[in-house]
């Protein structure tokens, strides 16, 4: 290949829609050849052009509200003029915020996480869900939970102390009747954590929500070393 | 030069402002959705894909140069490279390709030293370009920016000899290319 046809390749390549092979071989010439990396940056501009030129569809008005909701954006509906809750937002707010810290290079790990904040946001935007807050002060764990009898719970904690290392958060349901329900091991970096239940939760039989310090990697029976337990009601 | 809003849209949502995602929604978000459903032809799925989009530029604007990055085109990159990853996990074909989207929509791939006015008026030019094509330079161009098909893929799909998608590739952004340094040139 000489170097015109290199230079013909720069839109694709930068596309990712080359040949396996001819990719590696692009690349290869690439590292020595400054006309085809300045081509490079060229192409690349001409496809965003090309992107660009695609007559506009616009997309729905609700697509605005769920999308920035995730971003703890107080947003009004231009459409509707629906206000979010300031309640709500800021919790979406520290939703986004553990997200952002647990952001991994993966693409699979977007992808995961992009489905949970989905949950997550279900049950912020149902009408019926109920929000209890707990713990005041400001230096002490604080937050809220936000309860759907049929999707679930979220609970939303700050202030939590750094782990000891081997030790992970866990969240847990406390039953009016028996036993301490695990929900799931979370991390809390910066002291704030988020516990997502995804399954329907009687609560007028649930006593109390509860996290707990638990060895890492070790099957979870009873809260080892209680952090909180707030009550539902 | 950057577009000053497109700056400021950046250095805020550098700083976490979710006000600034709100702006940035509002500017681009008729561009990203138009560009995905083109690419994937299901409101339901572009919606989804919009929202991952957003997402995206959310968690990597850290990497964004406020001074000489292009804000439109990489949120272009990104929207499309979503569409494209979608359409090859149909295709049963992640993983590689991935790899490679993910290295090719880097923000810092995305800067520029010229003005808005000068990338104005090689986007109109462009634009007028692609008019020009015909139906099958038309076509092949659709398949590689929007299905994200290499060329021997296109050449199975359309059925045609490789070295004719090839040429019709080459002649397509040719095409284009000429149409950008006329542009350039006449300014």
């Amino acid at each position: 290949m000489n170097s015109d046809q290199f230079t013909d390749l720069c839109e694709l390549y930068a596309l990712g829609a080359l040949d396996p092979e001819e990719r590696t071989e692009f690349e290869a010439h690439l590292a020595g050849c400054a006309d085809c990396r300045a081509g490079l940056t060229q192409a690349i501009e001409l496809n965003e052009m090309i992107l660009s030129a695609t007559p506009r569809v616009e997309p729905s008005p609700q697509l605005r509200r769920r999308v920035l909701a995730g971003f703890g954006q107080p947003v009004k509906d231009r459409s509707r003029g629906v206000a979010w809750t300031l309640t709500l937002a800021a919790a979406a707010t520290l939703i986004l915020a553990f997200a952002w810290n647990l952001e991994h290079k993966a693409h699979l790990a977007d992808n995961v996480e992009l489905t949970r904040l989905r949950e997550i946001q279900q049950i912020l935007e149902a009408p019926a869900t109920k929000q209890v807050t707990f713990g005041p002060q400001p230096a002490a764990p604080h937050g809220s939970i936000f309860v759907h009898q049929k999707l679930g719970m979220i609970l939303i904690a700050d202030g939590l102390p750094a782990p000891p290392p081997g030790w992970t958060y866990e969240s847990w349901v406390v039953p009016k009747d028996g036993a301490p329900q695990p929900i799931e091991a979370f991390r809390a970096p910066d002291g704030r954590g988020i516990s997502l239940l995804r399954s329907p939760l009687p609560v007028d039989q649930m006593k109390a929500v509860a996290v707990s310090l638990e060895p890492t990697n070790v099957p979870v029976t009873k809260p080892t070393k209680l952090i909180f337990a707030t009550p539902l009601g | 030069m950057v577009a000053p809003d497109d700056q400021e849209i950046a250095r805020r949502l550098k700083q976490r402002d979710a006000n600034a995602m709100a702006e940035l929604y509002d500017k681009y978000a008729g561009l990203v959705y138009s560009v995905i459903l083109r690419a994937v032809n299901n409101p339901a799925t572009a919606e989804d894909l919009v929202q991952e989009t957003f997402l995206r530029v959310w968690n990597r604007v850290h990497t964004f140069d406020t001074e000489r990055g292009r804000l439109e085109g990489w949120i272009v990159t990104v929207a499309r490279n979503r569409a494209i990853d979608y359409l090859r996990s149909l295709r049963s074909q992640p993983g590689e390709s991935t790899t490679t989207l993910e290295d090719l929509e880097h923000s810092g791939l995305f800067v520029t030293r010229e003005t808005e006015a000068d990338r104005l008026t090689r986007r109109k030019a462009v634009g007028a370009a692609l008019d020009r094509l015909n139906e099958e330079q038309r076509r092949v161009l659709e398949l590689t920016h929007f299905q994200g098909l290499t060329q021997t893929e296109i050449a199975e799909q359309m059925q045609k000899p490789l070295g004719t998608v090839k040429s019709l590739v080459r002649s397509a952004l040719k095409l284009l290319r000429t149409s950008v340094v006329e542009a350039a040139g006449s300014r």
